[in-house]
């Protein structure tokens, strides 16, 4: 409860949500691999970060990592509901067909698809490594503090991802 | 080793990519590859996708300015009044305590005590996500909404376009914005005019004119029921289904410019989309049976049969009182005109039509799950409405136990011999605080045997889960209805407000026997999901559809005359151990072609009653059917169509097309006007019919 906020913090708090959604957004739409749970997430991320707002200690890292950290754990809360089956929704099914744009917008989208398709079938923690590494922009040793695992843990689950992508997607190549 | 060097090498160049630095001139060039495709990754952005990015914000620092003003409240609140007058403040603390507690109230209060309300701001945007703006900026949003309505409908009766005008407007609807130039073009420039009324806010948030993500859309598949042989099959069951979701949601599909999934259409939600002119019922039963019959129009040798009911008909002031539930979810998923805001917009238009016998409440579940409107009368439209309108999207689902709360409050406020309801809006992808499908079923049916029924609203494009929300309302004795726009919200929720609400037959089944002697095959043409075994017709235990005021059902049968060329079936060898069956005497005489049973229960009745009614030919050209008939079968060819059914033989779109123009009869809401719009329009989308 932020009792004693003055308009100092808000006013900062709205600047940082600007700057800072998208990229929480996107990371937690790679992560899960739905709009809709990457809504519920930032959402949920930015509510936990602004009770939090006041708690924050630029000693102890920056507020990058800080963010990241809640959005790392709104996520995990997000599969543990899931778990327990609290949400209740069908399965997921595939859009029926793209829109068909231009060609080249078609290959855009196409490409998306693709890279999309290919975050999807990353193991669970290669997934989180190279959604907090490419979205989130933290450091190898930010994550692996977070995920508790070393720099070079982290730097070697972040490379054999990229080759395993690169090797079950060739049209990725170009 | 070489692996881990490998690896770092290979994040310190990254770490260059991702700060915008450039890499190393001398890489190995598989590790260049490597950095490639990881800069790709990178560049990928969802962030358009989001739909809660404004209104969440809006919703957290409006949070943060209430927890700021109510601490302010609280140390004002004290001294002045305790120093100044004591006595006074005694005597006038209980007033005063219940103007701050209401919320007019306190936006007063803090208007005046707090020094630099950052208040307005946030609430402009958060009005967008409430749906307010687009009706207008006036102080009145439902009379302006009203007006819009009013004016959409006269363009509708004004002829060609007009309908879908009001359809691609993005002020109305949100994916309107989607439709690719030409086809929609003439229609969105127009249609801009409308979305003017728009207020600064829709500007600053260009919400509706974002592309729409097909995130995932769920549709039960749907096999076709397949021509049966009289021989084999001499019963056809099913239950009766007045759900007309499936032709709201192929519009949407074909006004945004594509053709709906075939599995989104099923064709007895498009037959009975329509209303037809079948008589009032007389005497003891709730409902009147009709039966026609005339040569098939898209195959001459085969006939069409077509069995329509029709409930009874109430006047609004004599409908029993409501005690309607509305359960909203207002997750961050449902931000958008085209979600919360037309759910706010149709509800608006119902709460209008409400007497002051009728109860309402308001329970939401998103990150504010609870209670919004305890039950109040249908007299104080005002306070409806004004909860209504507070409504936002954001926040995360708290996984609140709303559809228990929604049940606990239709309890309590339970009205014998009355409609009680629970009413749930929502896009589909919805978090109900049960721990799984089966639980949420076994909820409902419970709730269900207790009296409170419940009418789902499905709106939104992206995660619109179309199956499970029709199975839910099916469990709940319910009916279930896609809302694409302001004018369906209008005809669900004020023009058949008394079928949506009000359940006059329950269990409805139906089953044709038809004569051998007459009768070599049949195909019942839609219905796939509801077909019953023919033992579960006399079965009282089996649930099935729901008839309310004023519905009508319509079920159409393709049937292959005896003598008729008849190549669509495959026969089998003659039976080495049984006699065929014979007709029975009498039937080869008779000029009968089936008999029409049909089982309902009284809403409040476990015991079901019989009726019947035998059909005979009358050797009828389809020219001679009905102009009723005649559109009911385009509107099944039409669904034919869109499925690319393998049963549609010939049909084409342009057959369709003037079958429903032969059957527009007097329409006088526009309604089959428009879906002759709708059939030129997928004739032009539909790339497998060229």
């Amino acid at each position: 409860m932020p009792t004693e906020m003055s308009d100092k913090p808000t006013a900062e708090f709205a600047e940082f949500y600007a700057s800072w959604f998208d990229r929480v957004y996107n990371y937690a739409r790679g992560r899960t691999g739905s709009a809709t749970r990457a809504d519920e997430i930032a959402a949920d991320t930015f509510e936990r970060a602004f009770r939090a707002w006041g708690k924050f200690d630029a000693k102890r890292g920056d507020r990058r990592t800080w963010l990241f950290t809640i959005a790392f754990r709104s996520v995990a809360d997000h599969f543990r509901a899931e778990k327990r089956g609290v949400w209740s929704s069908l399965e997921l099914i595939e859009p029926a067909d793209a829109a068909k744009g231009p060609a080249k917008e078609a290959e855009a989208a196409d490409e998306k698809r693709l890279l999309t398709q290919a975050l999807d079938g990353l193991e669970d923690e290669a997934r989180e490594v190279v959604s907090l590494r490419f979205f989130s922009g933290m450091t190898n040793r930010a994550i692996g503090d977070l995920l508790g695992l070393s720099e070079s843990n982290v730097a070697v689950i972040l490379f054999r991802s990229i080759r395993k992508l690169r090797k079950n997607f060739p049209a990725l190549e170009a | 080793m070489d692996e881990i060097m490998e690896a770092e090498r290979f994040s310190t160049e990254l770490d260059k990519i991702l700060s915008g630095r450039p890499v190393a001139a001398d890489l190995d060039p598989e590790l260049a590859k490597d950095l490639a495709f990881a800069a790709k990754l990178s560049a990928l952005d969802y962030s358009k996708e989001s739909r809660s990015k404004h209104p969440a914000k809006a919703k957290i620092l409006a949070k943060a300015e209430e927890g700021r003003l109510r601490a302010m409240l609280r140390r004002v609140g004290v001294r002045p009044l305790v120093l100044a007058a004591a006595s006074l403040a005694l005597i006038l603390a209980p007033f005063l305590m219940s103007w701050i507690a209401s919320d007019r109230g306190e936006r007063t209060f803090l208007a005046l005590f707090a020094p630099r309300p950052t208040m307005s701001a946030d609430a402009s945007t958060q009005g967008f996500g409430s749906g307010n703006n687009y009706f207008g900026s006036g102080s009145s949003p439902y009379e302006s909404g009203n007006n819009n309505i009013a004016a959409g409908g006269a363009i509708g009766g004004a002829g060609d376009g007009g309908l879908n005008l009001a359809r691609t407007a993005p002020a109305f609807r949100g994916a309107g914005a989607r439709a690719p130039g030409g086809l929609d073009d003439a229609f969105s420039r127009t249609g801009s005019a409308l979305s003017g009324l728009n207020t600064s806010a829709s500007e600053q948030i260009p919400m509706s004119a974002q592309p729409l993500p097909a995130d995932r859309e769920g549709y039960a598949f749907v096999q076709e029921n397949p021509f049966q042989k009289v021989a084999d099959h001499p019963l056809s069951t099913f239950s009766i289904d007045v759900d007309a979701a499936s032709y709201s949601n192929a519009r949407r599909f074909l006004n945004g410019g594509s053709m709906p999934p075939e599995d989104a259409v099923r064709i007895e939600e498009f037959i009975n989309y329509f209303k037809y002119s079948y008589p009032e019922p007389q005497g003891e039963h709730p409902f009147s049976i009709t039966t026609e019959v005339a040569a098939c129009p898209w195959n001459g040798t085969h006939k069409l049969v077509r069995v329509g009911l029709k409930a009874k008909s109430i006047a609004k002031e004599n409908l029993p009182p409501n005690n309607l539930v509305f359960l909203i979810d207002s997750s961050g998923s449902m931000a958008g005109a085209d979600r919360l805001g037309l759910v706010q917009a149709g509800l608006r238009l119902l709460v209008e039509q409400l007497r002051k016998e009728d109860r309402i409440s308001i329970v939401t579940y998103a990150g504010s799950a609870g209670l919004v409107l305890p039950s109040t009368s249908g007299a104080r439209k005002a306070d409806i409405l004004a909860a209504l309108d507070r409504l936002s999207a954001g926040g995360s689902t708290a996984g609140g136990a709303g559809i228990q709360l929604a049940y606990k409050v239709a309890a309590e406020n339970f009205i014998k011999k009355g409609n009680n309801r629970v009413i749930l809006a929502t896009d589909g992808d919805f978090n109900v605080g049960v721990t799984s499908d089966g639980e949420l079923t076994r909820l409902i049916e419970e709730k269900r045997e207790n009296g409170v029924f419940l009418t789902v609203l499905g709106v939104g494009t992206g995660n619109y889960q179309d199956a499970k929300m029709e199975q839910l309302a099916d469990k709940g004795n319910g009916n279930y209805a896609y809302l694409d726009d302001i004018m369906e919200a209008q005809k669900v929720l004020v023009k058949e407000m008394g079928g949506t609400l009000l359940t006059l037959a329950k269990d409805v089944k139906l089953q044709v026997e038809f004569n051998p002697a007459r009768v070599s095959s049949y195909k019942l043409i839609g219905y796939e999901n509801r077909v019953l075994a023919a033992q579960d017709f006399n079965d009282d235990k089996k649930d099935a559809g729901e008839l309310g005021a004023g519905h009508t059902v319509t079920a159409l049968y393709e049937v292959v005359p005896v003598g008729a060329k008849d190549d669509a079936l495959p026969t089998v060898d003659p039976l080495k151990y049984q006699a065929p069956a014979a007709p029975a005497p009498g039937a080869s005489d008779s000029k009968e072609l089936l008999t029409v049973k049909f089982r309902y229960k009284k809403p409040n009745e476990t015991k079901s009653l019989l009726l019947s009614r035998p059909l005979a030919d009358e050797d009828r050209a389809w020219e001679q059917a009905s102009p009723d008939f005649k559109f009911a079968a385009s509107a099944a060819g039409f669904g034919m169509m869109l499925r690319h059914s393998k049963t549609k033989g010939s049909l084409t779109y342009d057959e369709v097309r003037a079958m429903a123009q032969e059957g527009l009869g007097k329409d006088e809401d526009g309604y089959r006007s428009e879906m002759v719009r709708l059939i030129a329009k997928a004739k032009l989308l539909d790339s497998k019919e060229r």
